[in-house]
């Protein structure tokens, strides 16, 4: 799944919430793939909506995967706050 | 904008002007003692600038702000020297500081110029701390991380963010990288556990509680301060995790949770005592910031001024409202009603006062922020002056201290390049090398008093006359007293400035000064001795909007009395009234009081009344007794701007509407005392 917004934070929320739930429902295979190459910076509410993705996967055996995180700002958030277990980040 | 920047906006400007007033301190004195307490107040400010630009994510500042805090640190420390051009250089920083605020507020960069005076200013301050081989360390170095030596302390900070967080806008990132930049943030762990599966989860509100592991120098008070602006939107405990002998640190960093719990267990007592000192640290650093004393229970609100205008608007109709209830009471002769809407009156007189008393502030941080315009004029002219504020704790209408400062400006700006003379100059006339401006407030008979004195050279009134002359404002064999002299300086188009400064004589005179003070209701005056100096004199009205007035009748019309200036009122006897008619004043007490017949001055016909009551009022020094038909009392009154037709007329300075609907003009007794002193009338008499 490409996520096509390039700042991720509170006014995105809940349109990338409901873009993501749609994505989950129509899931076939038991790999979830995200693209974060589009994407510059994510804020807490974002991540918050992450773990619970990572919570939904894991009880349903599906691998969680993040690719293409490319942001230095991007990557600087996911190291402050330890995400990479939650987001699948394969090094 | 959101209400946390319009919050981080104006705590920044407190801590620009906390910084201009300390070095200004620090500049007009010498530097061989200095007033260390200036220096921890700069520092304060500048840490607290870099504190509030690091929460909101403006690196530019807060890297700029934590090179001039070491500078600062090291002053404060006796390690380095503080010296005049440090001073100098701490002054450009501060309104460096203030653009860079705007640059990043507005998410601008530093145009090309903009960024070589910034280069200079951080070469300026790493030259002054280099002076010492100290090391410089800015945030992008990492190896300061190095540098938390043995003082620092680890602290386990709890983050519960409430429901609403998100909706605050504010991102904890910041919060964090900002508690990086002032120490060391280990790990931060993100608690899930309330996180509801993801069906049912609400994306805009919190469930997140954080965990961080945390190395500073700094006393938890900063560490506390770092959140200040989420403080309403988050639950949080910090920890000193030194204290914590039973548990590892591996543990901590595995188990925070199992940590905190045992911390808690151990450390209850400690925690509350650290809570109850972050509190008074708190409470004693606000009452400092502000240099206001408030009680324990008392707390302060900004508030829109807007919303207290709104409320000033509603009160001043709920006063006439109230008066017409108050007349229509009396003809009902109905006591009950008549009790009833005087309690009424006098609860809206008590809302009115309370109301009107929000819009009061001190005037000494407004003149504070004009030491900086004399400083710096002073410089600019190559003189040497020592400026004073008296009376900083005077109260005044927002408004109009806001309306009066420009014309302070001028004023302040012509004291500095016509009164205060040049060093040498000073120096042959026997006087101090460096002059003195003072600019003092107080309170005098319903009114508040601004002085602009200076000792300079004083006003030349031989000059000023033929200036006026040369200028064709008055015929050269015009007889003027001293006083009328001076007065001429407000006449449009008067300048005496041989040549056009950049501190004053721009051709914007001192009539526009005038014209904009009496705009406020205010007058202006001037007394002055050659060779020792001037002293303007600013009257101003304590408010614009709603005063106690005096209402009286005067032939058919109503008129309002500013119950500030009444002294008395008085019902002549026969020989007074005798004295009245033939000389134009009466002796009260032993002292002349002159006459002013309102109906005369007005052109009203005569009225029958058969009573002759004199209202004796005051302004300034000078007293004037107002010759009227019938005194009503007091009578909240609420002013009401005059049009086109009426506001020509002098000795009339508003409007005010009755109680059945009808307009009662007020009386400018400044306008009636100069008028009736001014007049042939009382010269004669005299």
């Amino acid at each position: 799944m490409k996520i096509e917004f390039e700042e991720l934070s509170i006014s995105e929320a809940e349109t990338f919430y409901k873009v993501l739930l749609e994505y989950t429902k129509t899931l076939e295979g038991n790999e979830l793939v995200l693209d974060f190459s589009e994407v510059e910076k994510i804020d807490l509410s974002i991540i918050q909506i992450f773990y619970a993705l990572k919570n939904y996967t894991s009880k349903l055996n599906i691998n969680l995967k993040s690719i293409n995180i490319s942001s230095t700002q991007l990557q600087q958030t996911i190291k402050i706050y330890n995400l990479e277990n939650i987001l699948g980040i394969v090094s | 904008m959101t209400e946390e920047m319009q919050l981080f906006l104006e705590d920044m400007n407190e801590q620009l002007c906390y910084m201009e007033d300390a070095l200004l301190d620090l500049s007009e004195n010498s530097l061989d003692d200095i007033d260390k307490e200036l220096v921890n107040k700069l520092f304060r400010a500048m840490h607290t600038m870099k504190g509030n630009a690091g929460i909101f994510g403006y690196d530019l500042i807060v890297e700029f702000a934590h090179l001039a805090e070491s500078l600062l640190d090291e002053v404060r420390n006796g390690k380095i020297a503080l010296t005049y051009d440090m001073l100098e250089l701490l002054l450009m920083v501060k309104d460096h500081s203030k653009h860079l605020i705007e640059v990043c507020i507005h998410d601008e960069q530093l145009d090309e110029d903009e960024n070589q005076i910034h280069q200079e200013l951080i070469e300026g301050l790493s030259s002054f701390l280099a002076s010492e081989n100290k090391i410089i360390t800015t945030l992008d170095n990492k190896d300061s991380k190095d540098e938390i030596n043995g003082n620092s302390k680890e602290y386990f900070i709890k983050v519960k963010l409430k429901d609403d967080f998100f909706v605050s806008g504010m991102d904890m990132l910041s919060i964090i990288k900002y508690l990086d930049a002032i120490g060391e943030v280990k790990n931060v762990k993100i608690n899930d556990e309330q996180i509801p599966d993801l069906e049912e989860l609400n994306p805009i509100k919190s469930y997140l509680s954080l965990e961080i592991l945390y190395n500073t120098e700094e006393p938890i008070s900063e560490i506390e301060d770092a959140f200040e602006f989420v403080q309403d939107d988050i639950e949080l405990d910090i920890q000193i995790k030194e204290q914590i002998s039973e548990v590892s640190e591996e543990e901590i960093q595995n188990e925070p949770e199992k940590e905190f719990r045992v911390f808690k267990k151990v450390k209850k007592e400690k925690k509350q005592k650290d809570k109850q000192e972050f509190r008074v640290f708190k409470k004693s650093k606000k009452i400092e910031d502000n240099k206001t004393l408030i009680s324990a229970n008392s707390f302060t609100l900004k508030v829109d001024s807007l919303k207290v205008d709104k409320l000033i608007n509603q009160i001043s109709e709920m006063v006439i409202a109230n008066a017409k209830i108050t007349q229509y009471s009396l003809k009902t002769n109905d006591a009950d009603l008549e009790e009833a809407v005087s309690v009424m009156s006098d609860m809206i007189e008590e809302v009115r006062n309370g109301i009107m008393n929000i819009r009061m502030v001190q005037v000494g941080d407004s003149f504070s922020k004009l030491r900086r315009i004399v400083t710096d004029s002073a410089k600019k002219m190559e003189k040497e002056i020592g400026f004073e504020i008296i009376g900083g704790d005077t109260e005044l209408d927002k408004s109009v201290i806001e309306k009066i400062l420009d014309p302070l400006v001028h004023m302040l700006r012509n004291s500095v390049d016509h009164g205060i003379e040049k060093p040498d100059i000073r120096d042959k006339s026997g006087k101090p090398r460096k002059g003195n401006i003072i600019l003092k407030a107080y309170p005098d008979s319903g009114s508040i008093v601004i002085e602009i004195i200076d000792d300079g050279n004083g006003i030349d009134k031989d000059i000023i006359f033929k200036k006026a002359v040369e200028k064709n404002l008055i015929k050269s064999n015009e007889q003027l007293t001293e006083d009328e002299i001076l007065q001429l300086i407000f006449m449009p188009g008067f300048s005496t400035a041989d040549e056009v400064s950049d501190i004053s004589g721009r051709g914007v005179g001192m009539d526009v000064v005038k014209r904009n003070i009496e705009d406020l209701r205010g007058s202006v005056d001037i007394n002055s001795v050659l060779g020792q100096g001037t002293t303007f004199t600013i009257r101003l009205p304590l408010t614009l909007a709603i005063i106690d007035g005096f209402l009286v009748q005067v032939s058919d019309s109503k008129y309002i009395i500013p119950l500030d200036n009444i002294q008395e009122c008085i019902e002549l006897n026969d020989r007074a009234k005798e004295q009245m008619k033939s000389k134009g004043y009466i002796t009260l007490r032993s002292n002349i009081l002159p006459i002013l017949d309102v109906a005369n001055h007005f052109g009203l016909e005569k009225s029958m009344s058969k009573r002759e009551n004199i209202v004796v009022v005051q302004y300034g020094k000078s007293q004037v007794g107002l010759k009227v038909d019938e005194l009503y009392g007091e009578f909240q009154t609420v002013i009401k701007p005059l049009g086109e037709l009426f506001e020509k007329i002098s000795g009339v300075s508003a409007g005010t509407i009755l109680g059945n609907g009808e307009v009662a003009l007020i009386f400018d007794i400044q306008k009636l005392i100069e008028y009736k002193i001014m007049h042939k009338e009382i010269k004669n008499g005299n």
